[in-house]
């Protein structure tokens, strides 16, 4: 999965200036359909905001992190954040929502490894830091999942593969 | 004094202080057209959350919650990850404003209606309507509806706040339409509504902006606070011979609000200025300008209290202040709550105070003023426009958490003082008189008011013509007395029947006995201070003197000019140079461009609590 945790204030700026430029546009003209849902696309893109293409991705991701554990062993029964929590355009996003999200990947650390350089999960999901942290930490997950598939490859009698030489130094959660 | 952030504070610090900035906004709606629509029902479509329906003395009909937060949301656009979002708390149940789904359509969406319980048969001036104040949207394109069938239509807007001007008359609903929000597939956002013209003026409209207001420590005079400013009328707005004009709205009482800013970095930072309620207006024909007085909130009180009545075993003070207060109908604020305050309702000042009942037919500002006279405390009108009745909360603060005098203040010196302060002294006083008053009730019951009533209508009020007991009775030739309501001044009567009757009151009278106390302060050819307050009784006139004698004799009375900052009320102490502390008693505001006042005061004594001689 692409995650996206490279934010910076720069991308809230940009996104402040294409949000207002739309705003300016649709309201003074009528745009023609291919306009109209470019410009969806761009804003639905951007970075500096947090848009339903952002938790769509972050719902599937964590289903599918759910669903890698469970194939490992680590997880009995992946369950689909999807049911909890909506992603459709409009849809007010409220406090237990973001909790949900939150503790989920709380769990996710617990039952699994946390990557050394993981940051703490964020209390909230309003700042892009916050939310570089948490997809950040969807991220290592994931890149732990192919150090062990690393790990797990055939060797020669004799040898094995530690991690360390791409840098799988573990700590609990 | 104003609370402001620190970066005002440093403003003030430098040689020359940023840009600043005087806002006036003037609500163009007759006071007694909203009071007509008091039962207003509001329309709220499915998906409405935490909006509530208020009313209050500006026409404002419809306000989501007091700051209306920015929500998470997968509108689009989402929301901007700069922190200023907030998860919503379902179970708080306040998010603010209207949220109903509008995609892309030409169809109207109804997102508010307003149902007078009778037809409106005065004219409102027309709508103002703020949409989303925090995310900065708008509604483009929206429909005025009056009656279901008169539509008027507002397009291309690009305001968040939109006024739509309308002679709106003999209509009995309103509703308001949206077709296009500015933003595709957007919730729309309403933030208030109000009945009426909302005008903001700013300082390219204002041509000239005063405001002055005065406190007395001690209540031996009334408390004023009054705007005056200068409009641009070079189109004519404000003539009264324009039938397009704005003149034809103009009305006393209208609720007119300031505000204070400066330029600090890239934002503005604004303070409350006042609340006051239009009182004159002017406009020369050939003139360029029309001016403008609004005062304050104490002009509702001149009207005479008539409903106290005489008891031999007084009444106590903190009943006598609410029932004044409350018989004087002062406007409402956006939550229904009467525009008065005791200062500190936990402390009573000694409140509890028992005085004499209050059977002079004197005004209700008046009885306030003797009230806190009695105490000693002021009587005044704070930035919300509310009557504050006691010390201003803040100088009792700085008595507890600062002491030897170290505490932070604003400073009056060369830095910002424009003159050198005049200190007047007053002429010495030599002796204080205090009359107080007692009052029996007489044996004699006398006959009041002898003339008809009309039965057809039940509720009376008979106001006699000089001051009794206000323990009497009625009697009626025909029909029958429901209820009745004994005052020193008259008589409320609630009565059934039909056609006219005869009516005999009664009443007994109050012997009232004055006594007149003398305090001679060994001074020479001094002048003699006379005080007449008739709720004070002989019991209670010592103390009143004890304490009121080193108030009275203070001599010394500061005035200078200085380079005003906009926070300081009166009522603050304030540094005088290094040595001396200032009560401000009178603080005057001009902006031509930029802030220039005068203050009074006097200089206040620095408890011994603080390090001072006590």
């Amino acid at each position: 999965m692409d995650y996206i945790f490279d934010r910076t204030k720069e991308d809230i700026e940009y996104a402040k200036g294409i949000i207002n430029a739309f705003k300016t546009l649709y309201s003074n003209q009528d745009l023609s359909s291919e306009e109209y849902d470019r410009w969806l696309k761009e804003v639905s893109q951007l970075k500096g905001n947090f848009s339903h293409e952002d938790m769509k991705r972050i719902l599937e991701g964590l289903y599918h992190i759910m669903k890698e554990l469970n194939a490992r062993g680590y997880m009995k029964d992946p369950y689909n954040p999807h049911n909890a929590v909506v992603h459709a355009i409009g849809y007010l996003v409220d406090e237990r929502e973001v909790n949900y999200l939150l503790e989920t990947l709380k769990n996710l650390r617990n039952i699994f490894y946390v990557h050394p350089n993981a940051p703490d999960v964020p209390l909230k999901l309003t700042h892009y830091e916050e939310v570089n942290d948490y997809e950040y930490n969807l991220h290592l997950i994931e890149l732990l999942f192919s150090y062990l598939d690393e790990c797990n490859k055939k060797r020669y009698s004799r040898t094995f593969r530690s991690g360390a030489s791409f840098g799988l130094v573990l700590k609990g959660g | 004094m104003q609370k402001v952030s620190e970066a005002w504070v440093a403003n003030q610090n430098e040689l020359i202080t940023s840009e600043g900035f005087v806002e006036i906004e003037y609500v163009l709606v007759d006071p007694d057209i909203v009071s007509e629509v008091a039962d207003t029902t509001l329309y709220r479509p499915k998906g409405v959350v935490g909006s509530k329906s208020i009313l209050d003395n500006s026409g404002k009909i419809f306000q989501s919650s007091q700051n209306e937060p920015k929500i998470t949301s997968l509108e689009v656009g989402g929301w901007l990850l700069d922190g200023s979002h907030k998860h919503f708390n379902q179970d708080e149940g306040i998010y603010g404003s209207i949220n109903s789904f509008l995609k892309t359509s030409t169809k109207p969406r109804k997102i508010l209606q307003i149902s007078f319980e009778s037809t409106l048969t005065k004219a409102l001036p027309g709508l103002t309507i703020v949409w989303s104040k925090a995310l900065g949207e708008y509604a483009v394109d929206f429909n005025i509806v009056l009656d279901g069938d008169t539509v008027h239509e507002v397009r291309g807007n690009k305001d968040v706040t939109s006024v739509v001007e309308l002679e709106i008359k003999d209509v009995d609903e309103i509703e308001i339409q949206v077709l296009k929000w500015c933003l595709p597939e957007k919730n729309i956002r309403l933030t208030e509504v109000r009945l009426g013209i909302v005008k903001v003026f700013t300082k390219k409209d204002i041509l000239s902006f005063e405001a002055i207001n005065t406190m007395d420590s001690e209540s031996l005079t009334l408390p004023q606070a009054q705007i005056r400013f200068e409009l641009d009328n070079s189109n004519n707005l404000y003539n009264p011979l324009n039938p397009k004009g704005s003149a034809k709205y103009l009305i006393e009482r209208q609720e007119v609000r300031t505000r204070y800013g400066f330029k600090l970095g890239d934002t503005i930072e604004w303070i409350d200025g006042g609340v006051y309620y239009m009182s004159e207006w002017s406009a020369n024909q050939n003139g360029l300008s029309a001016s403008f007085v609004a005062r304050d909130v104490l002009h509702f009180l001149d009207k005479p209290y008539l409903k106290g009545r005489f008891s031999s075993e007084g009444v106590i003070l903190k009943d006598l202040v609410k029932e004044v207060i409350e018989d004087a109908n002062l406007p409402k604020d956006a939550y229904g709550k009467t525009l008065w305050c005791f200062a500190d309702e936990e402390n009573t000042y000694g409140l509890d105070t028992v005085v004499n009942s209050p059977t002079t037919p004197l005004s209700h500002r008046e009885y306030l003023q003797l009230a806190c006279n009695i105490l000693h405390l002021p009587l005044w009108v704070n930035r919300k426009g509310e009557v504050v009745v006691g010390e201003p909360i803040f100088i009792r603060q700085m008595y507890i958490e600062n002491s030897r005098f170290k505490f932070k203040m604003m400073a009056l010196n060369s830095f910002n003082a424009l003159s050198k302060s005049q200190v007047t002294l007053k002429k010495p006083i030599s002796k204080i008189e205090v009359t107080s008053k007692i009052g029996r009730l007489s044996n004699q019951e006398e006959l009041v008011y002898d003339s008809a009533i009309d039965l057809s209508k039940r509720k009376h009020f008979i106001p006699y013509t000089e001051p009794f007991a206000g323990v009497g009775r009625v009697e009626l030739s025909r029909g029958q007395v429901i209820e009745s309501k004994f005052y020193a001044n008259g008589v409320e009567l609630e009565v059934s029947g039909s056609g006219f009757s005869f009516i005999r009151v009664f009443d007994r009278r109050v012997e009232v006995f004055n006594t007149t106390h003398e305090e001679v302060l060994g001074v020479k050819n001094g002048e003699t201070i006379t005080i007449n307050n008739p709720l004070l009784s002989p019991e209670s006139v010592n103390y009143y003197i004890d304490t009121a004698k080193p108030i009275l004799v203070a001599r010394e009375e500061v005035s200078l000019d200085w380079r005003a900052d906009p926070r300081i009320d009166v009522g603050d102490i304030v540094r005088h140079y290094d040595d001396k502390i200032l009560f401000v008693t009178e603080s005057k505001i001009t902006f031509n461009g930029s802030f220039k006042g005068s203050l009074k005061g006097r200089f206040w004594e620095i408890p011994r609590a603080l390090g001072g001689e006590g």
